[in-house]
């Protein structure tokens, strides 16, 4: 059978385009390598009675115009206020121009040159630093070096959902329930190897136990670098391509440690707490260097999130659950991969700055888990644990992101693989919004179905 | 068993009970006195004389209700049928206000040239527009004409004080008018005084539009002959049996329980007393709604009062028979209103006076007619009476002044409450003022008339609304 | 603002960061403390408490209170088990909605009133036509909500030990205090001596840390109402006030459910006058802006009309209450020209409070298979 769509990746891009494409009467199928859907959607008790999310606490912003649309609230997803962002308005924007690059079909060259593109709102940060907006680095993985030109484009990235409650987990199975609902198949456990082509266009996603699927229009939600290098071979790709997916620059990879407190110190009982705390902010250009050399920074840059102050019930009564985001992390340290004893030293320097904010806490642990790069790699499926897909830099970002100089017909979502569309965190938007990217990548396959372009 | 119970013996309750039983209704009228009449029972002991309580001359019984029943047959006729009105103010001269329009021109003229020219007009066009509106008080279709409904709209806004202020000009004219611009209750000033006016000029006694009429013995008269009507007819008066509760069950009317004890079921119940009565003071709590509960909690504060003089001698000043009225004008009516409203005895008070038939030999009786009363005085209920006929002998003096000294016996009737009269009230459709939230209970006395007065009009009506219940009751 | 005081102001006037008050029912109260949207989302996480002294209370009792009861609301309240409470509405006598509330039988002949908006005059003239009492009672208790599912855990730590089944209450005796605790709303109510209002604060304050406890101003409460789809007399419609007037109906407003058709109650022949029964629907509004009083149309047809409209922020997007004439409509509602959609109510419950021991919720994944997490090294 050959479905209208096959979509690679059941994360929040992945089940969102599901969701769009099924409700609008196509015949959709998810394929997820794990067994179970929602990618970094998901909270996990990992202690007795303590719940966190392992991977993050909070998703760049949802457009409520999606969120309204997939029914989210109703389906569980309830999200707390966050932190405003930076450049709000920018925001909608952002959304409007991909949603006007989805719809609109590639345009031919007109001549061989140089394309000029309408402007990206948001561009003109390109040439301004942080340092300028007097604004701190964000210290996960959107770090960078605040006073290097174009570090104000994270600025764009700043929105955040807020904590769901629930841990993020209640977002996926709302999205899960969205897509389903909707009519689209969720095949979990298969994993896609290759796609092959014929006449330049994708036809058959190839699984990794032999099987095949068939479809109109495939939709990838995995990375830059691992979308076009580990589901092609390189001569079937233009060369440009190649090139382009090697340099594309991956960003700082993070690490998290999930703490379960047996009981909380008094002076937590805060309402400080509820917010996140950012430790060794100045740290942020020294951290980014750290990471380039591929070491880890003496004291780097964390968050803490004592997530059970916002939801008590990621805990039992009397405990409490804390997450530390620590920032710069490399995926491979210079001397080696991430043994044991380099897994303890960085726990103990991140329970060392836990202790430093919450004195007392260290006596009331009951477990501390770290996850580091390789980690969400291996879960995820993300190539350097990178979880924004790219790094956020003036020629990474917004048009450029990912693929520069590609002209029109890659606008939006599309590649230059005709029938495939990418979204994902490598997408323009994907480090920016959640499931926007999902959702113009369902566009531009219902624009280009409309359109006669994928038969 | 029976099918129609009709609750108090007055005029509208006897006739009720004669149209009911006409109908074939099994009717059984009951009232709480010895005998039968109600305000036109001989009651008021002056004397040696006992007087009807109530009014003392008829202004507003339905013509058609007079033909019917054949109340002519049976006895009722009239000893004056076209009483003249005539004004007494503390100074001056009487002024004489009779059917007869050169008369009026010519007592009018001494005192206004303007008056007295534009009085006939104006009279004619009141009682013009008075018969149009027969056709919502008399319940003949309604008014048809847009400009009589813009009429009545506007009139229904204006208190008579200023109706009359702007047609008349002389004082002693628009004194004249005091007395029947604080009918019901109302104050010159409130807004539908005119409306009131209005209406006394729509009916009909003796073939005369507007005329006030002595029926032969009194007001007794109709009394009897209405029970001979009933009795004729086919209905049962028992006296002696004061209602104190209906029985409803479901919002429907089955039964009335009498003093004694004694329990008497209908299919329907006609009462004449009052709305507030009938429905806050008979029916179980609760079953007429809240906000109709709260609105027959408060009573008219103010009311009519009677004094009856039995004299030695007839006083010179009222030897014609005619309708006396005595006010000062038409402020002070308005202010007597306010100090009775108060629940003080107004000092001024207007007062109606006419000359009861009792024949050439003494004692000759003097009824007088009080408006405005309080209900409720402030004063204690002797101290009060005292005043009442102090005040009223101090106005009659001045006009009379021989006949204080003249007085044999007086007969005094305290104002007693009676329901609020408003504006949408007097102008509303005939069935709203008589059915009740209760099914099969009906008012058919004088709350169910425009202006509550004797008129047997709502009681004709609402016998018919209550016969056809039954009918359809039935089939 | 008025002068008049909750039993809680000083502890709501040190929380209120922004100043921002209102009056309520003659009652000065706070707006926001920080933020309505925040503490209305709040109440979705762990729990947040409300004041709710304006609430008007009236007690009803004597020997024919009974009679008075029935008579007085939609549903028959003089039918309730003692320290039970059901919702009714009160109508005029042409059958218009005068009030709504919840109806509390606190003894055997004696119940009380509770609701959002006073109506003295109607109440105590219905009492003295049954010769029955009616005391206000509102000035006499201190109350608080407490909503949210950590509000089980709330009351465990701070030690009040007493349950409510939803629509009853249950006195409990707190270190000292005496307490009323029910559950006619959301969630719990706390019911206090104005004099010990105050400590109640300070107590619940101390014990909430461990369950995300915040205080609620009354604009958070407004819209977590309207998200669980309770509709309120002067917020959300304009009740009669007239004694005789016959709108607004219970089935203009939805609210035929609150009404007994069976049952004997002032202005029952105005309802059954009125028409069929209209449940009220929900409408969510593809957009940020509310659309009040909005006529609703489905491809060009007129369905029906939304009453009043707010932002949810839960939802993130505006809601409306509304009453349809098609109860299922399909197809592409409009109200005005933004797009919409009918739903039943409610729009979001607000989960209840939830056993003290219980962790975690729905959607979350439950323990490690094996195989799913082997790359997690310990």
């Amino acid at each position: 059978m050959r479905y209208d769509a096959c979509i690679i990746g059941a994360g929040a891009d992945g089940l969102a385009a599901a969701a769009w494409l099924a409700a609008r009467g196509l015949d959709t199928i998810v394929v997820e390598r794990n067994v179970n859907p929602g990618g970094r959607c998901i909270t996990r008790e990992f202690h007795p009675g303590f719940w966190a999310s392992p991977f993050a606490d909070v998703l760049p912003e949802i457009p409520p115009s999606i969120f309204r649309a997939l029914d989210l609230a109703r389906r569980g997803a309830v999200f707390a206020p966050c932190e405003a962002a930076a450049a709000g308005a920018v925001s909608s924007e952002l959304l409007a121009r991909l949603d006007a690059d989805a719809e609109s079909p590639p345009r031919r060259r007109l001549f061989a040159g140089k394309h000029v593109l309408p402007p990206w709102p948001g561009e003109e940060l390109a040439a301004r630093s942080l340092a300028d907006f007097g604004v701190p680095a964000p210290l996960d993985a959107r770090l960078c070096d605040p006073s290097l030109t174009g570090s104000a484009l994270t600025l764009l990235a700043a929105g955040t959902t807020g904590m769901p409650a629930g841990g993020l987990g209640r977002l996926g199975r709302a999205l899960r329930s969205a897509a389903e609902e909707a009519g689209a198949s969720i095949s979990c456990g298969l994993e896609v190897s290759d796609i092959r082509l014929r006449r330049g266009k994708a036809v058959v996603a190839g699984l990794a136990d032999g099987s095949e699927i068939a479809a109109r229009a495939f939709i990838s939600t995995l990375d830059f670098k691992r979308t076009f290098l580990s589901l092609f071979t390189w001569n079937e790709l233009p060369p440009a391509l190649v090139e382009r997916v090697g340099a594309f620059r991956p960003a700082p990879g993070t690490a998290r440690l999930l703490v379960a407190l047996g009981s909380l110190p008094d002076d937590a009982v805060d309402e400080r707490w509820r917010a996140p705390l950012r430790v060794a902010e100045d740290g942020a250009a020294e951290a980014h260097r750290a990471w380039r050399a591929a070491t880890v920074a003496p004291r780097p840059p964390a968050t803490l999130r004592l997530v059970s102050a916002v939801d008590p019930f990621l805990a039992p009564q009397g405990g409490a659950t804390l997450t530390v985001t620590l920032g710069g992390i490399p995926h491979t340290p210079f001397d080696g991969a991430w043994t044991h004893d380099k897994r303890n030293k960085l726990r103990d320097a991140a329970l060392k700055i836990v202790e430093e904010v919450l004195p007392g806490a260290s006596a009331r642990i009951l477990a501390a888990e770290l996850i580091v790069p390789p980690d969400v790699e291996n879960q995820l499926g993300l190539t350097q644990g990178d979880l924004i897909g790219g790094e956020l830099g003036a020629t990474q970002m917004l048009g450029f992101r990912p693929f520069c100089g590609f002209g029109p017909e890659c606008c939006g979502t599309r590649t230059p693989v005709g029938g495939l569309y990418l979204a994902g965190p490598s997408s323009a938007l994907g480090p920016l919004m959640t499931c926007a990217s999902g959702v113009a990548a369902a566009r531009a396959v219902l624009a280009d179905m409309a359109a006669g372009r994928l038969k | 068993m029976s099918d129609a119970l009709v609750i108090g013996a007055g005029p509208s309750g006897l006739a009720a009970a004669a149209y009911l039983a006409r109908a074939g209704v099994r009717v059984v009228v009951l009232e709480a006195e010895d005998q039968p009449g109600g305000s036109c029972a001989n009651r008021l002991a002056v004397g040696d004389f006992v007087v009807p309580a109530g009014p003392h001359a008829l202004g507003a019984l339905d013509p058609r209700v007079i033909k019917e029943l054949k109340l002519t047959r049976l006895g009722l006729g009239f000893v004056q049928r076209d009483l003249p009105l005539i004004g007494l103010r503390g100074d001056g001269k009487p002024l004489a206000l009779g059917r007869d329009m050169h008369e009026a021109r010519h007592a009018l003229a001494p005192l206004s040239q303007r008056d007295a020219e534009r009085y006939g007009e104006v009279r004619r066009d009141a009682f013009d527009f008075a018969r149009v509106m027969r056709g919502l008080w008399w319940e003949e279709g309604g008014l048809k004409r847009d400009e009589d409904r813009a009429t009545l709209h506007r009139l229904a806004l204006t208190p008579a004080l200023t109706l009359l202020e702007s047609t008349f000009e002389s004082e002693a004219l628009k004194a004249a008018h005091a007395f029947d611009c604080l009918a019901a209750g109302l104050s010159p000033s409130a807004t539908g005084s005119a409306l009131a006016l209005s209406w006394a000029a729509a009916q009909e006694m003796c073939g005369l539009q507007g005329a006030l009429a002595v029926p032969r013995g009194g007001l007794a008269s109709l009394a009897d002959v209405l029970a001979k009507a009933a009795e004729k007819a086919g209905a049962e008066i028992r006296t002696g049996s004061r209602v104190t509760q209906l029985l409803v069950e479901d919002d429907v009317v089955t039964g009335a329980v009498v003093a004694k004890g004694d329990v008497l079921m209908a299919d329907t119940v006609l009462s004449s007393l009052s709305r507030r009565t009938t429905l806050a003071g008979f029916l179980p709590p609760g079953t007429v709604g809240f906000a109709a509960a709260r609105e027959l909690e408060r009573p008219q504060p103010v009311g009519e009062g009677k004094l009856v003089l039995a004299l030695n001698a007839q006083p010179s000043t009222f030897s014609r028979p005619a309708r006396y009225v005595i006010a000062d004008g038409l402020e002070s009516a308005a202010v007597a209103h306010a100090e009775a409203r108060a629940g003080r005895m107004p000092a001024e008070p207007v007062l109606e006076a006419m000359m009861l038939e009792t024949g050439a030999e003494p004692p000759f009786l003097l009824s007088v007619l009080i408006r405005p009363l309080p209900v409720a005085p402030v004063d204690p209920p002797m101290a009060f009476a005292t005043r009442l006929i102090q005040t009223v002998l101090r106005a009659l003096e001045r006009q009379a002044p021989e006949l204080t000294a003249n007085i044999a016996a007086f007969g005094l009737r305290q104002p007693r409450v009676c329901d609020t009269l408003t504006v949408p009230h007097m102008i509303a459709d005939w069935r709203a003022r008589i059915v009740t939230p209760v099914r099969g209970l009906y008012l058919c006395g004088e709350a169910a008339e425009p202006v509550p007065t004797v008129s047997c009009r709502a009681a004709r009506i609402a016998a018919g609304i209550a016969a056809a219940g039954l009918k359809r009751g039935r089939a | 603002m008025s002068l008049f005081a909750t039993p809680f102001h000083a502890r709501a006037a040190a929380a209120n960061r922004h100043n921002a008050w209102q009056t309520r029912g003659g009652f000065t109260l706070a707006s926001c403390y920080t933020s309505s949207e925040e503490e209305a989302i709040a109440a979705r996480f762990g729990v947040v408490m409300a004041d709710i002294s304006w609430h008007w209370r009236i007690e009803i009792a004597g020997i024919h209170a009974r009679d008075l009861v029935a008579r007085l609301f939609t549903r028959n309240a003089a039918s309730l088990a003692v320290g039970t409470a059901l919702e009714a509405l009160w109508l005029n006598d042409s059958g218009a909605v005068r009030g709504a509330g919840t109806v509390v039988r606190s003894g055997e002949d004696s119940f009380l009133l509770v609701s959002s908006l006073a109506d003295v005059d109607w109440i105590a003239g219905a009492a003295r036509v049954y010769g029955v009492e009616v005391r206000d009672a509102t000035a006499s208790e201190g109350g608080l909500a407490l909503i949210g599912p950590a509000a089980g855990r709330l009351l465990a730590a701070a030690g009040i030990d007493a349950a409510a089944e939803p629509m009853s209450f249950a006195k409990a005796a707190w270190r000292g205090l005496d307490l009323t605790l029910s559950r006619f709303g959301l969630g719990y109510e706390l019911w206090c001596e104005p004099d010990a209002a105050l400590i109640v604060w300070d107590r619940l304050a101390a014990a909430g840390g461990g369950c995300a406890l915040c205080p609620a101003g009354q604009e958070a409460l407004d819209i977590l109402e309207v998200e669980s789809g309770v509709m309120r007399a002067g917020r959300d419609y304009t009740p009669a006030r007239d004694g005789f007037c016959g709108r607004p109906s219970p089935q203009a407003l939805g609210l035929s459910g609150l009404v007994d058709r069976s049952h004997v109650f002032n202005g029952r022949a105005g309802v059954l006058a009125a028409g069929a029964d209209a449940s009220l629907a929900g409408v969510l509004i593809d957009g940020e802006t509310p659309l009040a009083d909005t006529v609703l149309t489905l491809e060009g047809r007129q369905v029906g009309r939304t009453l009043s409209s707010r932002y949810s922020p839960a939802l993130k997007g505006a809601v409306a209450f509304a009453v349809l004439t098609d109860p299922r409509p399909a197809g592409a509602m409009m109200a005005g020209a933004t797009p919409c959609r009918p739903v039943a109510l409610p729009f979001l419950a607000i989960p209840a409070p939830m056993d003290a021991t219980e962790t975690g919720s729905q959607g979350v994944q439950r323990s490690r298979t094996a195989g799913d997490w082997s790359w997690m090294p310990r």
